[in-house]
């Protein structure tokens, strides 16, 4: 028989009393108002149970009826709960507060830089062709509608680009079923620049085309890295990312607030522009390797790259301004083209 | 109601008051918060109901007013039935909304017209889930208030260039406060127009004076750089990190004039009475601080900035209790229970995934 002090609180109303609770072995519990000595309250073993406890706080034990008793003091703990008071000891236990320390941080980042991505990866070639088309063909739309207008380039070079093109595209024999287009549209705010959307929408702006115009493979470098984009589905790649890390990001740190979502945000922002920097680095490749297969040299694409970063600031100047882009390094990307040029 | 005979000058002689007490500490709590979060990330989410019910029960057993603690009743199934619904509604959405804009669009709309049923849902979920000396608080709004008050007003105010905004905002402030209930009586919420507004263009005055502080000083930095289009990066970079820091500091500034004029004007009548004497410039300072520190920590300070702002918010509180209230019973909770705490009924679920 062991006795506790504490306070007992009625069921359903702020009622309650200090009362001195009597415990036997088996189970039974007693208990009587300290002021008088009455009985308060009388319970067996299966009519009440311990409250999961937490650090700093009494053992409450909690009747059927809806009664609680909350010893006075919050470090005593009931002989029978070792079970209930698992949490307790895993969030009070030194040692594996120290390894959740250090092991909190490197699956973190570990998810966002492999697990994700990867997961990513392997749900991607779940989605039909079909379904990709008819997101690149709204996508289109709506880019239509926004940032561009028709091409002004004359009919006749849209003509031989567009023939350069189909041929070589016939030519590389490509056994992923993309119906690919190629649109030519004008755009003030993209400049020279090329994209390629889900299921195969390839734009190329008429400042591009006129910055390349006496280089025909270096054009087709361009497309061909944009080819690359869409065989190896990156934009739905991306898609199922960033969907799958709002989700993780909501669940784990669902508490957070304002300044600290935004770094946490921004840290997101940066691993996957890491992620898109893998990506054009495999377009790249792509590119390399076709124009190698239709007895070009790489070196068309060099000179794109060159005609394209023509008139903008060295990149040298700020190199951590690199972990915000989205591109490699311009200098990185020339030599490994140069690279495959002398096999 | 429970009253017991003396009259009620001796009810009002016999008041107890009392500042509210936080007993938490930072070190503790950082254990809970550390480990549940492992045990996040290792059962792939799941855990996170328990981690919310953890943490939950732990700010709400430290917090003491009149000597008796509150109590977090919500199992972890309840949150995480919640929590998959909402996970497999947004992957759903989103997922779709890439196929069709258009199916975006209705979903948007559907969510707009689906939101103050969620808030209110949410409300009434969270308050019928604390209890305090054994009585459980009650929300009552209805959805078609919740309506008017979190989107309708809002909304209409656009037309006066949101210069009705602070009454909107006083409006839905009663609307809440006015709705919850303890121990079958509802809460009095006597707030007032004018101290809204003047919280309201203060916080804008010091808004604007720091929004032009910031301005100039990312200008500045930006002309230093040697090239231009560096210095323009580094100036939008240095904006973004001080939109977040003003809005933080501006909502303190706000928060704390609003909270002591709506503690201040509530009351459950016969039974207790709020008090709160923030100090606006304790609130600035501990959430300037509590952001310093979760910054240069990469988050490791957050159970440490959760507990402060507790402590600070406790402090800053008191409540008067009269004798009534050791003897309020709930009419409608006669047999609630948290021994045999159950999920009720489907929509008994917490869709909030925070």
């Amino acid at each position: 028989m062991q006795t506790i002090k504490g306070q007992f609180q009625y069921a359903a109303s702020t009622e309650c009393c200090a009362a001195v609770l009597h415990f036997t072995e088996q189970g039974l519990v007693q208990l009587y108002a300290e002021h008088d000595n009455a009985l308060l309250y009388e319970a067996t073993a299966d009519s009440y149970k311990v409250a999961e406890v937490l650090p700093g706080l009494p053992a409450d034990l909690l009747f059927e009826t809806g009664a609680v008793f909350s010893p006075e003091d919050h470090n005593w703990r009931w002989p029978k709960s070792r079970r209930q008071n698992l949490t307790l000891k895993l969030e009070t236990n030194k040692s594996l507060i120290v390894l959740s320390v250090i092991a909190v941080p490197i699956l973190i980042w570990w998810l966002t830089t492999v697990g994700l991505p990867k997961a990513a990866t392997a749900l991607v070639p779940w989605i039909p062709v079909s379904v990709e088309e008819s997101i690149g063909q709204q996508s289109m739309q709506v880019f239509d509608r926004t940032l561009l207008s028709d091409s002004e380039l004359s009919p006749e070079l849209q003509q031989s680009i567009r023939s350069q093109w189909q041929m070589a595209v016939d030519q590389l024999q490509l056994s992923s079923g993309y119906q690919y287009q190629l649109h030519f549209r004008a755009s003030k705010r993209l400049g020279a620049n090329a994209f390629a959307l889900p299921g195969g929408y390839l734009t190329i702006t008429d400042e591009l085309v006129k910055r390349l115009e006496t280089q025909p493979d270096a054009i087709l470098a361009v497309l061909l890295h944009e080819v690359g984009h869409v065989e190896h589905r990156h934009g739905m790649t991306l898609a199922a990312q960033a969907t799958a890390s709002t989700i993780v990001m909501s669940v784990l740190f669902s508490d957070l607030e304002g300044i600290t979502e935004a770094v946490l945000g921004t840290g997101t922002s940066l691993v996957q522009s890491a992620f898109s920097r893998d990506m054009e680095r495999q377009a790249d490749y792509f590119s390399t390797q076709s124009l190698l297969k239709l007895n070009k040299s790489p070196q068309a694409f060099v000179e794109a790259m060159q005609a394209l970063t023509k008139g903008q600031p060295k990149e040298e100047l700020l190199p951590w301004l690199e972990y915000l882009k989205s591109h490699p390094n311009t200098k990185e990307r020339i030599e490994k083209a140069t690279q495959q040029t002398q096999p | 109601m429970d009253m017991h005979g003396s009259a009620a000058s001796t009810e009002v002689a016999s008041a107890r008051r009392s500042t509210v007490q936080f007993s938490g500490r930072g070190a503790e709590f950082f254990g809970i918060w550390i480990v549940n979060v492992l045990l996040t990330i290792v059962t792939l989410g799941i855990y996170s109901a328990w981690a919310k019910v953890r943490t939950t029960q732990y700010f709400y057993g430290h917090t003491k007013v009149d000597g008796h603690s509150f109590r977090y009743l919500a199992t972890p199934i309840q949150i995480l039935k919640g929590r998959i619904i909402a996970v497999i509604i947004f992957a759903l959405i989103s997922v779709l909304s890439t196929f069709s804009p258009l199916f975006g669009l209705a979903a948007a709309l559907v969510f707009l017209i689906a939101l103050p049923w969620l808030l209110v849902q949410g409300l009434k979920f969270n308050l019928r889930m604390t209890s305090y000396r054994n009585v459980r608080f009650g929300f009552h709004g209805t959805y078609g208030s919740a309506f008017i008050y979190y989107l309708l007003l809002p909304f209409l105010c656009i037309f006066t260039l949101y210069l009705a905004m602070p009454w909107a905002l006083k409006k839905l402030d009663h609307f809440v406060f006015s709705n919850i209930s303890f121990g079958g009586k509802k809460f009095e919420v006597n707030t007032k127009t004018s101290n809204y507004f003047k919280a309201f263009f203060i916080a804008l005055s010091v808004a604007i004076g720091l929004g032009i502080v910031c301005g100039v000083a990312a200008a500045i930095a930006g002309f230093s750089m040697p090239e231009p289009e560096a210095g323009v990066s580094l100036a939008i970079l240095l904006l973004y990190v001080a939109y977040f820091g003003v809005f933080m500091l501006v909502g303190a500034v706000y928060h704390a004039m609003i909270r002591n004029h709506l503690f201040n004007s509530t009351l459950l009548p016969d039974t207790a009475e709020l008090h709160s004497n923030l100090e606006t410039v304790d609130l600035v300072w501990v959430t300037f601080t509590n952001m310093l520190l979760v910054l240069c920590t990469l988050g490791l300070a957050y159970p440490w900035t959760k507990v402060r702002m507790a402590a600070l918010l406790a402090k800053a509180t008191e409540v008067t209790v009269y004798p009534a209230a050791d003897r309020l019973t709930d009419p409608l909770q006669q047999n609630s229970s948290a021994f045999a705490e159950q999920a009720a009924d489907l929509f008994d679920v917490d869709f909030s995934l925070t």
